[in-house]
């Protein structure tokens, strides 16, 4: 009977330091857990607020489209069709095409043979690990508020400096080429000039960026350069005789 | 088995969410490309599946909440494999962006690669429903921290003493 007793007081004990044993190592193991689960939360945070854009005071949009920019120096007839072109500052095929085919675009617009519009988009800063994309693009569209007649030799003038290897980490287009140097070489002077520094210095064109890429998004782009003619894209491919006149004929073939 | 499906299935997703780790904007990219999220989704989980995928590896391959993360790992390749066919369906050419890079490619290299990535992405799936059925294997933190399972108790004295289901009553 004793002996009975004692075994049980025995089993109880060793059955209580086990429970204990398991209770710590169940504590160690789910610390440990949350403690790796925490760091991935917070550094995952940490890069979701880095990416936030800040500043949204006093934003501007350029006149006649909420989420493009319009190239014609004066409107095109109504019933003419809207040619879309997707880019990116940052895309060199983007620079080949506007260097190919930018003249061609910009000259027919203006003699109404269609709309033109351009929406920048900026994926390429996720690529290359910069910003220079929606810096770009920010400027671009500055000049395009402040002075429109501008804007056409503003965007190619920043295709003109696309460095010519993309280097991962760079800084790309510098804050300095597109707030001082190129204004200047289009003709951005005086009160135009200081309200496009102020634009630019303010990120005044960021949420217009934004509304671009969104539609770009919803408008099922998925690289650049992207060409749509009244809404349609149009594929590239298909392009037979690829001279500026070969690509005027295929954009009109599909409108 | 079990071993197997979880060292597979948690290394698979321990290297997909560290390739793709040191280049998040990439990441946003690729699921980007899908063209399947709303737009302000896209950057919050492109963001944030690398890691997931790195914290679900890490469970899996030291068999920590092996059920629970067997359930997690098969529900991402759930989606995964959704969105492969989604985007294979409508016509769309990406390099599916499963270990890093992403984007558009030629529709020739897309449609050949949708197959494999989704016979891949099956097979992982499977490993995942097989750990939320049997999670206990062998060399697993989950054996330090649950009682051990089916007979293996018998086998265990010291430990068999601490069921609760011991006939203390009997003596």
């Amino acid at each position: 009977m004793a002996t009975s007793t004692s075994n049980r007081r025995e089993q109880l004990r060793r059955q209580q330091e086990a429970a204990e044993r398991q209770k710590k190592t169940n504590r160690i193991i789910g610390l440990s857990a949350a403690a790796v689960a925490l760091v991935l939360v917070g550094v995952l945070i940490f890069v979701l607020v880095q990416n936030m854009s800040g500043n949204r005071v006093g934003q501007m949009a350029p006149e006649g489209s909420a989420d493009s920019i319009v190239l014609n120096s004066t409107p095109a007839p109504a019933d003419a069709p809207t040619v879309t072109v997707y880019l990116d500052y940052q895309c060199p095929n983007c620079r080949v095409f506007e260097e190919t085919y930018g003249d061609t675009l910009l000259t027919e617009a203006n003699a109404g043979t269609w709309t033109l519009e351009n929406k920048t988009m900026t994926f390429m800063d996720n690529n290359l690990q910069n910003t220079a994309s929606t810096r770009a693009a920010v400027g671009a569209a500055c000049s395009a508020v402040v002075a429109p007649e501008t804007y056409p030799q503003y965007s190619m003038t920043v295709y003109g400096n696309q460095e010519a290897q993309e280097v991962r980490g760079s800084e790309g287009y510098s804050d300095t080429l597109l707030r001082d140097t190129i204004p200047a070489q289009v003709g951005i002077t005086g009160d135009a000039l200081t309200q496009f520094q102020a634009c630019y210095d303010n990120d005044a064109t960021s949420e217009f960026v934004t509304n671009v890429e969104r539609s770009a998004y919803s408008d099922n782009v998925t690289g650049t350069p992207t060409i749509a003619v009244n809404g349609t894209i149009v594929d590239l491919r298909q392009l037979s005789d690829p001279s500026p006149e070969g690509l005027r004929a295929f954009l009109l073939a599909n409108a | 088995m079990g071993l197997a499906a979880r060292l597979l299935l948690g290394g698979v997703l321990l290297v997909a969410g560290a390739l793709k780790l040191p280049a998040l904007g990439e990441s946003v990219n690729a699921v980007m490309a899908y063209r399947l999220l709303p737009y302000d989704l896209v950057p919050v989980v492109g963001t944030a599946l690398p890691f997931v995928e790195v914290a679900l590896g890490l469970l899996l391959l030291t068999g920590t909440y092996t059920r629970v993360a067997g359930i997690l790992g098969g529900l991402v390749m759930v989606a995964f494999i959704i969105a492969i066919a989604s985007a294979w369906a409508r016509g769309l050419s990406l390099d599916c962006g499963c270990f890093g890079g992403g984007g558009e490619i030629s529709p020739e290299a897309a449609r050949a690669a949708y197959p494999w990535e989704i016979a891949r992405d099956v097979g992982l799936l499977a490993c995942g429903v097989w750990l939320a059925l049997f999670p206990r294997t062998r060399f697993a933190v989950d054996n330090l921290r649950l009682p051990p399972a089916g007979s293996d108790a018998a086998l265990d004295p010291d430990t068999a003493d601490a069921r609760p289901t011991d006939p203390l009553t009997t003596a």
